[in-house]
């Protein structure tokens, strides 16, 4: 069941424009929200959620107009922007017991075994936590209203790759009954690598890609190659990075020929990240 | 909206707060100027309250509960009315007290039921000044609060100079025997539909503008 | 009768096809019974720390395969296979890698007498 859909998404700054963002995710997969900083990933879900308006667009969730339903769509929703990092110094109880009477869904015994599960103490203050601990905290009040779709900005920033992992192998945890999906954005790619079903990837606004993760890495390969096989393969590349001995590059797959005799490795989606930003850049410099 | 107020009154404001009002208590000086003392709720309270709920990210918390973003700015005016309420209910108290224990006439405006819905109407006019400039960035809070106070202090000032100056306004504003503070009713009544009116206008502007913000 | 899946990451393998060729392997082998009932998709996933369409699509090539087929609502189970069709499948199996190969080497100008001597020579080794 298609669970959230994005539609032509538009919002213009003075300089900055996130540009025609549409991508949609079933119920029980995992979508990694990729692109660089400032790529405009935060912004798309601020929109989403109505905390920054809109100049167009659509939001769907569970096939009806996300906007016409705030009220209730947001009732089966779990947000983070970073973890629990407001009320430093109120007690976890406190913030709790503020939490749950906004929610129709909340389950007490639920909230007791996140809590006891990821070792949170409520005596303490959100100040006392560590950055894994706040993004689980922060897990704990959505998972508790049995939210059905987890929109999490940057959940794995600043943490160290323990608790990166022990928070990955949560997230499948939570999917695994398949009603739950997670939206995450992250430029730590790595991440994904493992766990995500499907990526939609933005460079600088626009949208580049929104498909399976196995799909978009299959259709970009890394090529290397020497200086004197350059000329014959530049046009077809997305960008590439010259060394002394020669040139490693970006190819999207369909351009790849039998011909050509450069090495051919699969990317990784740090390396499509990478190679994307650099024509980016390069587009920029020649428009200057 | 049950929910949202009790967040304000839970995370935000602190019941320390409502000590302020005690300020209140200053209507006691004999022969003074009366509204100093429900000032110090603008001067005092407020502004910390908002400030603490800035760097409490008080925003970026309720922005993630299930609300729009029009019920995070009623539940903010309105638990502020309701302790500017409280503040007026305190000065009321005392000035009571002040009218039963000296039955002296004031050189300014006495503490009477005419003050009261003057300090009703100051309560009107610096919230509806002062929530739409804040929400108009929902970040910038100098600005705002000098904008407001202003207002409100030229507001009591005007009050006052009026009663001293000006023999028609002192006939409907000062007094304190039986039949002028029943004549002062009126007043009352326009006074406490100024602050309802004004805060109501208040709310609508900020709602407007806090819904352009982009957080 | 467990089941044992082993991921590389460091393998230039898609991890599907990983997956699929453990599998399919297990089932030729007889390792893994006729009405075995093969875990959740979600659940491998999970286990495994891969994405559930990357376990999804392994398991749909097993089922086009026809090594195990899907119970709406219960679960991908082993297909019955005799010892014959067992052997047919392995040959079948082996046969389609064989072409592709086959068409590879082609391309690159290699005669069909080359190829033997090359396929005896590994063989040996």
């Amino acid at each position: 069941m298609e669970l959230l859909k994005i539609d032509h998404l538009k919002k213009r700054y003075s300089s900055f424009e996130l540009n025609d963002i549409s991508f949609s995710l079933e119920s029980g997969y995992i979508m990694g929200f990729i692109g660089p900083n400032g790529a405009g990933k935060t912004t798309t879900l601020k929109c989403m959620l109505g905390l920054t308006p809109k100049d167009g667009g659509s939001v769907q969730l569970f096939g009806q107009d996300f906007f016409q339903n705030e009220l209730a769509f947001k009732q089966h929703i779990g947000v983070s922007f970073g973890g629990v990092d407001f009320y430093a110094k109120t007690r976890i109880r406190t913030i709790t017991d503020v939490v749950r009477r906004f929610y129709d869904n909340w389950d007490d015994s639920a909230y007791r075994s996140y809590m006891a599960r990821f070792h949170l103490d409520e005596a303490k203050r959100p100040s006392e936590l560590s950055g894994g601990m706040k993004i689980k905290y922060a897990l704990a009040l959505a998972m508790s209203h049995h939210a059905k779709l987890l929109i999490l900005d940057e959940p794995t920033s600043g943490l160290d790759p323990v608790a990166r992992d022990d928070l990955l192998t949560l997230f499948q945890e939570l999917i695994e009954t398949g009603d739950v999906s997670i939206l995450f954005s992250t430029h730590i790619t790595s991440d994904l690598e493992k766990c995500a079903d499907f990526i939609t990837y933005i460079e600088n606004g626009r949208m580049i890609a929104s498909c399976e993760k196995d799909e978009l890495i299959a259709s970009y390969r890394i090529v290397k190659g020497t200086a004197a096989q350059r000329p014959d393969i530049e046009a077809r590349l997305v960008s590439a990075k010259t060394h002394a001995y020669g040139f490693t590059g970006l190819i999207r797959t369909k351009d790849l020929t039998d011909r050509d005799a450069v090495t051919v490795e699969a990317p990784s989606l740090e390396d499509i990240m990478i190679y994307h930003a650099r024509e980016e850049h390069q587009h920029e410099k020649s428009a200057e | 909206m049950k929910n949202l107020l009790n967040k304000e009154f839970r995370l935000v404001i602190s019941p320390l707060y409502f000590l302020v009002t005690l300020f209140g208590a200053l209507v006691l000086i004999p022969q003074w100027v009366f509204f100093i003392a429900p000032m110090y709720l603008l001067f005092v309270a407020l502004p910390n309250i908002i400030q603490f709920s800035k760097t409490q990210k008080d925003m970026e918390f309720t922005m993630l509960l299930p609300v729009r973003k029009s019920d995070a700015v009623r539940a903010r005016i309105l638990a502020f009315a309701l302790l500017q309420t409280a503040q007026v209910l305190v000065v009321a108290i005392f000035a009571a007290l002040n009218i039963t224990l000296y039955h002296t006439p004031n050189f300014f405006i006495d503490p009477n039921v005419a003050y009261i819905g003057c300090v009703f109407a100051m309560f009107g006019l610096f919230n509806v000044v002062f929530f739409p400039m804040v929400y108009k960035t929902a970040y910038r809070l100098a600005a705002p609060l000098i904008v407001a106070l202003t207002l409100a202090f030229l507001f009591a000032t005007g009050i006052e100079l009026l009663v001293v100056t000006v023999p028609a306004a002192t006939r409907v504003l000062d007094g304190i025997s039986r039949d002028a503070l029943i004549g002062q009713i009126p007043v009352l009544l326009c006074g406490i539909a100024a602050f309802v009116l004004l805060t109501w206008a208040s709310m609508r502007a900020s709602i407007k503008r806090f819904e352009q913000v982009n957080l | 009768m467990p089941l044992d899946l082993i991921i590389s990451s460091a393998s230039d393998k898609p991890i599907y096809q990983q997956l699929f060729e453990q599998l399919s392997s297990q089932i030729i082998l007889g390792q893994l019974r006729e009405g075995y009932c093969l875990p959740p998709i979600r659940t491998v996933a999970k286990e495994l720390q891969i994405s559930v369409i990357t376990v999804k699509k392994a398991w749909e090539e097993l089922e086009r395969a026809g090594l195990i087929h899907s119970m709406v609502g219960r679960g991908c189970f082993v297909a019955p296979m005799n010892r014959v069709e067992r052997l047919d499948k392995r040959n079948e199996m082996a046969l389609q890698k064989l072409k592709k190969d086959v068409e590879y080497y082609r391309s690159l100008g290699i005669g069909e007498e080359e190829i033997i001597d090359l396929i005896r020579t590994f063989y040996r080794e």
